[in-house]
């Protein structure tokens, strides 16, 4: 090989040992600090654009962080990438060179540079080269194999320069931000020149596979055709701009290929990608990103809860001006718009179901995606679950105010979806002696007025027509303030008068209610156990014949106190 | 191509270029296929997780035979997820890179920019571009793969394209092992 001049075979092993030294250097090299400039989405949906930089010394490391942010104000200035800016993620690797600038061969000037950038590369003086191993190495070791999808690296050189290929070069010079968008023609959009100057040769022996060069003339042939206006003549020869026809001369062939506009930037620098190339550079976007994000719930097969719903959702990722759409088929058939849609169990015929998602980038910009890259779709069988019993509420608070009581909870997380709560209250843990009752809907939040002062020790049920589910936890509802314990017994006097009883007490401090209690020996309640209510006082007429042994117990929310003295009525 | 580079990259490239082990065991079946058939063939490889390889290759300018030498500088297994192209399209600017294993099965197939070439494309005093193309004959190939240990081989092919579509021309057969 002609190219291998110094290639001396008896040395193999001291230049395999170096290759594997410099590979070895490579693997244990550090990373490259990286800032993350734009963070859209993960990265496997992404089009990632990374800038590395070259000729900039720690000192200048700032510089060089100016220079990417105009840089990319320049890119990003243009259409279809400001559009499309939010389907990119954009790195920036802070790559350090020893001396600064770039190697100026034509000027003797060499510059010791982290990638080599060199001016006058191949004898062209505005044609800069890097050393692609270097860049190689600096990607491999700095950012994953997703974030790498378009590599740039900007040279630390005023001077107008760059080069096209697998890696894009530019220099500081703001007009070489032109260059970049129309290599990235060429790398992203797979686009052909339209120039017609030679080198490199013009080739008409076949149909070029580029999007935006052509050799056919019939309207009807024509890749671009759907762009071309039907009072448009073919071939096309106005020079007005942005006017999508055949123009003659595409692709390094002044004839026998045809361009889809007079100009565009893959002709000249500082015009429009135009219509053509900004349909497949945004297609090319595509490419790398889906416009969806996200779905749920996960997995393809869902059974909708019988008697619930299922909330199906789509995450689309929202462009510059505008946000892709999203259609929801039921078995083919459009139910709805919309990144949401609510799936009720009631409205699901027998048997299992497609729902699908169609998410459509609508954009006028695009008119021929015969690859649907613009669209994506997201489906899910789904079936209706039989009604069940709903799970048990959780979470249940009470809390009062006055002799206001609001309770609240949340719904079951398992089981089908509750018709609406029951609600029970005990005067000690577990009891329902004080209240059980539905609250008619589907509220998790209950409240109340008029509640007397006591300690309630409440639960909560989820309940629908498959039956009531298990307690939820128990929440003690103290109502009337704040008590230290019962109220002490109060003192208690009778006076009969025939069948009339009439009894009195004192009224301790604190006391909310009381209890008579009435029994036919001492230290008995067996013939009579009531709260009487909060008055000291209570009138019992009719009284049959007897002795009774009468007490009373004052009440509040802390519990029911002793016992008052007992006292002896006999009624004869 | 002329490059203007450091003394010491220089040493180390001269010393690579003089004396890499050339890799290149014997010819697949064909040497040219169509995409499309490849296409059909050759399934997508599992992209979860991916390795990564740098080649160290020097073409033949334009060579539509394998006879290139390919070294592998460096190889990193689990490198996470790979790339994912929606819609893989091929140009003239990009090569095919397919996984095979030892017995010639062919596990999986990439789309690469073509490393080789460098444009230099300037506009005139108007803004009008003319340009040149360059091709690379020492060149250093990133490419990532499904972390298939089976893999043991790549062919890489260059696209053409002929009025039946692109057709792949292999330019190198890289032995992993």
């Amino acid at each position: 090989m002609s190219a291998r001049p110094f290639c001396r075979p008896r040395r193999w092993n001291t230049v395999a040992a170096l290759a594997l030294a410099f590979a070895s250097s490579a693997a244990i090299a550090s990373a490259e600090p990286v800032t993350a400039l734009q963070l859209s989405g993960d990265a496997v949906n992404r089009l990632d654009i990374v800038v590395l930089g070259d000729g900039y010394t720690t000192a200048e490391l700032g510089k060089y962080a100016a220079d990417v942010t105009a840089f990319l104000s320049g890119v990003f200035l243009q259409q279809p990438w400001a559009e499309y800016r939010p389907l990119m993620n954009i790195y920036r690797v802070d790559v350090t060179s020893l001396e600064s600038g770039a190697s100026h061969p034509e000027n003797n000037v060499t510059k010791n540079t982290a990638l080599s950038a060199g001016y006058n590369c191949s004898g062209i003086q505005r044609l800069i080269c890097v050393n692609p191993t270097a860049v190689n190495l600096v990607l491999s070791r700095s950012v994953t194999a997703t974030q790498r999808d378009l590599v740039v690296v900007i040279v630390n050189d005023n001077e107008y320069g760059g080069s096209g290929g697998s890696i894009a070069v530019a220099s500081t010079n703001a007009q070489a931000v032109e260059l970049v968008l129309h290599e990235s023609g060429h790398t992203l959009g797979l686009l052909a020149d339209e120039y017609t100057s030679q080198p490199p040769n013009c080739d008409l022996s076949v149909e070029p596979s580029t999007a935006n060069a052509t050799m056919q003339t019939q309207r009807g042939s024509i890749k671009w055709d759907i762009w071309i206006d039907s009072s448009t003549a073919i071939p096309t020869t106005t020079t007005a701009a942005a006017v999508p026809g055949l123009y003659p001369g595409a692709q390094y062939c002044p004839s026998g290929k045809y361009r889809p506009t007079n100009n565009s930037k893959m002709r000249s620098n500082g015009v429009p990608y135009e219509q053509i190339n900004t349909e497949q550079m945004i297609k090319r976007v595509y490419n790398y990103a889906a416009p969806l994000d996200g779905s749920s719930p996960s997995g393809t097969s869902v059974t909708v809860p019988g008697g619930g719903s299922t909330t199906f959702q789509v995450t689309v990722p929202a462009l510059a001006t505008h946000t892709p759409t999203v259609t929801w088929l039921f078995d083919g058939a459009t139910v709805a718009t919309g990144a949401t849609l609510v799936a009720p169990a009631s409205a699901l015929p027998a048997g299992s179901h497609t729902l699908q998602a169609v998410i459509q980038d609508t954009t006028a910009m695009v008119r021929n995606d015969p690859s649907r890259v613009l669209r994506a779709t997201r489906s899910w069988t789904i079936t209706g679950g039989a009604l069940s019993i709903p799970g048990s509420p959780s979470s249940l608070t009470a809390t009062s105010a006055g002799s206001g009581v609001t309770l609240t909870w949340a719904a079951p997380a398992t089981g089908s979806p509750p018709s609406q709560y029951v609600i029970e209250a005990g005067s000690a843990t577990s009891l329902a002696d004080l209240a059980n009752f539905p609250t008619g809907t589907t509220s998790t939040t209950f409240s109340t007025s008029g509640v007397g002062a006591g300690r309630y020790y409440v639960r909560v049920r989820s309940s629908n027509a498959a039956g009531v589910s298990a307690v939820s936890n128990e929440a003690l509802l103290v109502v009337g303030g704040v008590c230290s314990g019962p109220p002490p017994a109060p003192v208690l006097a009778a006076v009969t008068a025939g069948s009339t009883v009439t009894l009195s007490w004192s009224a301790p401090s604190g006391a909310t209610s009381f209890v008579l209690e009435a029994g036919s020996v001492s230290g008995l309640a067996n013939l009579v156990d009531s709260d009487v209510g909060g008055n000291p006082g209570y009138v019992a007429t009719g009284v049959g014949a007897g002795t009774y042994f009468v007490r009373v117990r004052a009440k509040n929310s802390c519990g029911t106190g002793s016992p008052s003295n007992e006292t002896i009525v006999v009624v004869r | 191509m002329r490059r203007s580079i450091t003394a010491s990259t220089a040493v180390t490239w001269l010393a690579l270029a003089a004396c890499s082990t050339a890799q290149t065991p014997g010819f697949p079946p064909a040497t040219q296929r169509s995409f499309a058939e490849m296409k059909t063939r050759v399934a997508r490889g599992d992209p979860s997780d991916g390795q990564e390889l740098q080649l160290r290759w020097f073409a033949s300018r334009g060579a539509a035979q394998p006879a290139s030498d390919v070294t592998v500088v460096n190889r990193r297994r689990g490198i996470g997820p790979l790339p994912q192209e929606r819609d893989p399209q091929l140009s003239e600017d990009r090569l095919v890179v397919v996984s095979v294993d030892a017995t010639g099965r062919e596990l999986d197939w990439r789309l690469v920019m073509d490393p080789r070439l460098v444009r230099a494309e300037f506009p005139d005093a108007q803004g009008r571009l003319s340009g040149q193309t360059f091709q690379r004959t020492e060149i250093n190939l990133l490419v990532d793969l499904p972390n298939d240990t089976d893999i043991v081989r790549l062919r890489i092919y260059a696209p053409q394209m002929t009025a039946d579509g692109f057709v792949l021309n292999l330019l190198v057969t890289v032995d992993l092992q």
